[in-house]
């Protein structure tokens, strides 16, 4: 019997196998006989617009913050804006050594002293001439003040000067300094820190990386051909006490005109030479995301022309990032701190001109999604609006506010559909 | 007996776990609860379901199970290649089925118990189609899609008892359960602004229903066979929500058999299934049908097979589907052919395999047709 029932076993293997395999080949999908043989199931959509969804707006200014980027957009539009640059070089050479020798030298002359700057072509790219001027801004005041830095850039303290065609400003650029000037500071060690400022026709600006590359002081301490050119980077002392500080004022902004603060009642601004970001808190009836679907909700903004003047035809990507901080953080600057990446959230970017007007939109349904699946006790249903180009351009997107008329306040779009039963025959 | 045990796992394992699938919806067969499989074992299907009544391994007559003579166990495999045939257009679809699986267990020479697990109704189906969606004041072009996984199964428990030799009774008590696993899929074109809409739901079947039957020899030259179902509560919940209630459709069922030739019935039958009494499970717009079907066929001697006989069968079948259009329902006409034969010597298994090619109209539209053709498979394995 055994013998007969293996005989039988590989039989029924393969028939089941067959059968298995019809099964793995199975197409069951058609349309050929829609809509006559075919359910429709299609949804009915419900629009409404929530007047009151927002409850808190602001713009919170000074991003990106100290430390988070040390590039800074050289600008230069008259009396409207007007955006420098410090670079420290507190740590400079005495002595140097020549290949072999057994001992090194002091530095007793400086030739061909240059400052070496990368230049980021691609964020901002030079159009027209730039003169870009270097200046002693060392001083024993309070010298990351716009106060006490602005006056450092006057003639007397000039230490280089150059004016590069457009075509000229590629990804480095050597801006020539007085020998003379770098020399004094080594022989008496003093601290370099060289003020940047560019000028030229109104609106020229560039822009200097001073994170991932560094700029450099270069110079050559004797005439001899093997005697290697030195090279600086940038250190900055100051504060002594503060590491973080100080390694984040090796290279820094200064704004000598058009750093704007809050804006007027009834604006939120993003953007700008002030780095500001717009904070958005919804309040949303449970019924809206608990008891339907949401398929669409549409953030609706009444962009307003920027207040400035700087930079108005820049166009801004508009980046939408959720607040992940819980309820329990109430300051607006601290939950501004926890905000996940828009990607994450499937939000899309918007871009927008500072100069323009009229109804804008942002898409949000992935976020409320979201929000609906981790319920609100322990996320804050907020969001904020941070410009992608944040602290690299001067133009500003202004929208109107809470404050301003009804017709124009923020508002949420929704589209949605009731839980329905479905799918009876 | 490792192999054996091996092959009876594999058969027993892919039938409790292979889904349970039906055509899709979009196809004239597949209209409503779904598709009736018929119950009836591949021996019967050969036949086109002639011997139903008189088949042991069919989910119909409880009182036959007697006949099986022993313990056995039985699964069915059943693809089925189809074509939707819509004007001059055709669309073709592959069906995997596992409709029926039967155990029985001998008390003693007289009393058999039997487990039968079959799909009453087969709901599986996607439909894609194209749409139009108003949103305020925009108008979106919509890509929908709905799916159906599921069926609503019987689970019959049966006893089957031997009286007298030319007499066999039986009664079964059913479970009918299963449910549905519906997804609808709506995606707009504009997919930067409108997120895809997805439903989600599980309808489930909940009922009760109870059969008899008998089987008398007249002479050794006929048998009559007949079943009766009687329907109990059925219904259709959504999570625990019961959204609506009927009732198992009854059924009637007789065949007779000329079986004066050695190893040979030629047989005919007909059934009446009161599909109507599940009309209120459904949306008013459903359209159940009660229903005629009758098949005649022979199941006849065939020539030796190595050490074992060969059993030929043919047959044909005519019956409604249950459920329609709104206003044409639909009639199915088969041919079918089949064999079967014992797997090495004994009769410890045996194979039996069917085919039928099948012709589904709609009766007041010429427009739609569908043909079919089904490959049966069943497996029969005695421990």
């Amino acid at each position: 019997m055994i013998d007969r029932l293996k005989r039988s076993a590989p039989v029924a293997i393969l028939v089941l196998l067959f059968t298995v395999m019809i099964a793995c080949g199975e197409q069951v999908s058609g349309s050929l006989g829609c809509p006559q043989l075919c359910v429709d199931e299609s949804a009915s959509l419900k629009d409404t617009i929530l007047t009151a969804a927002i409850v808190v707006d602001t713009s919170v200014f000074g991003y990106p913050s100290l430390g988070d980027s040390r590039d800074v957009t050289l600008l230069y539009q008259a009396d409207t804006a007007d955006v420098r640059m410090v670079v420290r070089f507190d740590a400079l050479p005495k002595r140097y050594t020549i290949t072999g020798a057994a001992s090194d030298t002091a530095i007793t002359k400086v030739d061909s002293a240059a400052l070496m700057l990368f230049i980021d072509t691609i964020k901002v790219k030079p159009v027209t001439p730039i003169t870009i001027e270097a200046f002693d801004v060392d001083t024993t005041a309070e010298d990351t003040l716009r106060s006490a830095l602005v006056p450092l850039f006057r003639p007397s303290r000039l230490i280089g000067s150059k004016t590069f065609a457009a075509a000229d400003i590629k990804d480095t650029i050597y801006l020539p300094l007085d020998n003379n000037q770098v020399y004094a500071k080594i022989r008496d060690t003093l601290r370099l820190r060289i003020g940047l400022r560019v000028t030229g026709s109104s609106g020229v600006r560039m822009r200097v990386l001073a994170s991932q590359v560094n700029p450099r002081v270069r110079f050559r301490v004797s005439s001899d051909t093997l005697v290697k050119p030195d090279t600086v980077f940038p250190a900055s002392s100051t504060p002594a006490t503060d590491s973080y500080i100080s390694t984040a004022l090796t290279a820094f902004p200064v704004y000598a005109a058009g750093y704007l603060g809050q804006p007027p009642i009834g604006r939120v601004v993003i953007g700008g030479l002030a780095g500001a970001r717009a904070f958005y808190k919804f309040d949303i009836p449970k019924t809206v995301l608990d008891s339907v679907q949401v398929i669409r909700a549409s953030l609706l903004f009444n962009q307003l022309p920027a207040r400035s003047t700087a930079r108005t035809n820049d166009a801004l990507t508009l980046f939408t990032q959720p607040v992940l901080s819980a309820p329990i953080v109430t300051d607006i600057r601290t939950a501004i701190t926890f905000i996940g990446s828009p990607y994450s959230y499937g939000v899309d970017s918007v871009r927008l001109v500072a100069k323009d007007s009229g109804t804008k939109r942002i898409e949000l349904v992935n976020l409320l999604r979201f929000w609906r699946a981790v319920g609100d006790s322990n996320s804050v249903r907020a969001i904020v609006l941070r410009a992608g180009e944040e602290g690299a351009l001067g133009g500003e997107i202004n929208f109107s506010s809470l404050e301003a008329a009804a017709a124009l306040r923020p508002r949420l779009r929704i589209t949605y559909v009731p839980r329905r039963g479905f799918g009876l025959p | 007996m490792m192999n054996y045990s091996l092959a009876l796992r594999v058969a027993v394992f892919t039938a409790v776990l292979a889904p349970v699938v039906a055509g899709a919806q979009g196809a004239i067969s597949v209209l409503g609860f779904g598709y009736p499989t018929g119950q009836l074992s591949t021996r019967a299907l050969g036949t086109g379901g002639a011997i139903g009544e008189m088949d042991p391994l069919s989910a119909t007559n409880p009182a036959v199970l007697g006949s099986l003579g022993g313990s056995v166990l039985y699964f069915q495999a059943e693809p089925e290649f189809r074509r939707l045939h819509v004007g001059s257009s055709s669309e073709s679809a592959t069906i995997a089925r596992y409709p029926l699986i039967t155990a029985s267990f001998p008390v003693n020479e007289k009393l058999t118990l039997g487990l039968t697990a079959s799909n009453l109704l087969d709901r599986t189906f996607e439909t894609s189609t194209r749409g139009i969606a108003t949103a305020g004041d925009t108008t979106l072009a919509t890509s929908n899609n709905f799916k159906s996984d599921g069926a609503i199964g019987d689970l019959r428990f049966a006893a089957s008892y031997i009286p007298v030799r030319w007499l066999k009774v039986g009664m079964g008590i059913h479970a009918i359960a299963g449910d549905n696993r519906i997804r609808n899929t709506q995606k707009f074109d504009d997919s930067t602004r409108f997120a895809t809409l997805t439903d989600t739901a599980t309808i489930g079947y909940t009922g009760n229903a109870y059969s008899a039957g008998f089987e008398l020899l007249l002479g050794s030259d006929v048998s009559i066979a007949s079943s009766y179902r009687k329907g109990g509560a059925l219904s259709l919940k959504r999570g625990d929500t019961t959204i609506s209630k009927a009732h198992v459709p009854d059924r009637f069922a007789i065949s007779a058999a000329y079986i004066g030739i050695r190893g040979t019935a030629i047989s005919v039958r007909t059934a009446r299934d009161t599909w109507s009494r599940m009309q209120s499970l459904g949306t008013p717009a459903l359209r159940a049908t009660d229903s005629w079907d009758t098949s005649v066929g022979a199941d006849v001697l065939g020539p030796k097979l190595g050490a074992s006989n060969l059993q030929l069968r043919t047959g044909a079948r005519w019956r409604t589907l249950p459920f329609g259009l709104a206003t044409s329902t639909i009639d199915e006409k088969t041919i079918s052919f089949g064999i079967g034969t014992f797997l090495g010597r004994g009769g410890r298994a045996a194979i039996d395999l069917a085919t039928f090619r099948s012709n589904r109209t709609a009766t007041s539209n010429s427009n739609l047709s569908e043909t079919a053709w089904t490959l049966s498979v069943g497996l029969t394995v005695r421990p």
